[in-house]
């Protein structure tokens, strides 16, 4: 016997998110999921926008990997509450890990979370959390061929960040292939062109975290 | 590998459904996946297999149809592939097209007695 079900197979997660989004809206907390391939640069990123923001923000912090607590700890450093989520293999974070680590986190002292994803550019652009934003961040090493070869998560951010600019004059990476590639996938994704690590164009990334 | 996070989920699926209709056995699974979900059908179906033995589904053949990212231009209508021209007409060359089908994995059908 044949039964047709035309069933969406992430139906559970989107509702799952939706209820996340719920929670996050009923708090008054607005929600970064941060997504890039590993050694982007996202730990990174996350602690000189902790630095610089935490005065005039309260921010909290999930963080995804498959093991270890070690970005967790990096992160605690800072004095900013945050849980760290196992997923044992797993390679993206999907939103009932998000929505159990929400118990864990002092939603009323919160208005920004950033949720940093398992480093992968590819399975984190399927499951949704309840995030306001998506951000990509990929990096000058990684070559400009990133958009087109993993369009799925440059479709679907809001915004880019374009990392380790520094290393630009040492790398082979085609400024003009990146941008071509990005107006076709994603014509109104905004990037910032940044170096974390020297400091470089960061002021337009706090500005966007700032208004979000 | 989200292949596995995803046949988990047909399973789930499969297992409810099976149950509602006293299916002892699920000979097949269809599944349409969008070409914006990146589904690599070979994994999906060896996933599958792994976590459906002992189950209602052990033996089920799972099929895994590749639908094309189609994009539809907002001012001539012409639907074309996103992947190749992305959100630019191929034909009357104007931007603003929008993705109509390819961002969905759903399974079409399922066969038990």
């Amino acid at each position: 016997m044949q039964v047709k079900l035309l069933t969406n197979i992430l139906k559970a997660n989107k509702d799952l998110a939706d209820t996340n989004r719920t929670i996050f809206h009923k708090a008054g907390i607005k929600v970064i999921n941060l997504i890039s391939s590993p050694g982007a640069g996202k730990t990174t990123l996350l602690e000189n926008t902790i630095e610089n923001l935490s005065s005039c923000l309260s921010l909290g912090v999930i963080e995804g990997d498959l093991q270890t607590t070690k970005d967790g700890e990096r992160i605690a450093q800072l004095g900013v509450p945050v849980v760290q989520i196992n997923t044992q293999g797993g390679c993206h974070l999907d939103a009932n890990m998000v929505n159990q680590a929400l118990t864990e986190l002092p939603l009323e002292d919160i208005q920004l979370l950033f949720i940093e994803n398992v480093g992968n550019l590819v399975c984190p652009a399927s499951f949704a959390l309840g995030e306001d934003a998506k951000v990509v961040i990929t990096s000058v090493p990684e070559g400009s061929d990133k958009p087109a070869k993993y369009p799925i998560i440059f479709e679907k951010a809001q915004i880019c960040l374009l990392n380790k600019i520094d290393l630009l004059p040492y790398t082979n990476f085609n400024r003009r292939e990146f941008y071509e590639d990005l107006q076709k996938i994603n014509p109104s994704l905004t990037v910032f062109e940044v170096s974390v690590l020297t400091g470089e164009g960061m002021g337009a990334w706090y500005s966007w975290v700032k208004k979000i | 590998m989200h292949e596995l996070a995803l046949a988990q989920q047909i399973l789930h699926i499969v297992i409810q459904t099976s149950q509602e209709y006293n299916f002892l056995t699920v000979s097949k699974i269809k599944i349409k996946a969008g070409e914006l979900l990146a589904v690599v059908p070979e994994a999906l179906e060896f996933s599958f297999k792994i976590i459906s033995q002992n189950t209602v589904a052990e033996n089920a053949q799972l099929i895994v149809q590749q639908e094309q990212a189609i994009a539809q231009c907002q001012h001539c209508s012409l639907e074309y592939p996103w992947l190749k021209y992305g959100y630019q007409c191929p034909s009357c060359k104007k931007q603003g097209g929008t993705i109509i089908r390819g961002r969905d994995l759903t399974i079409d059908y399922l066969e038990g007695d």
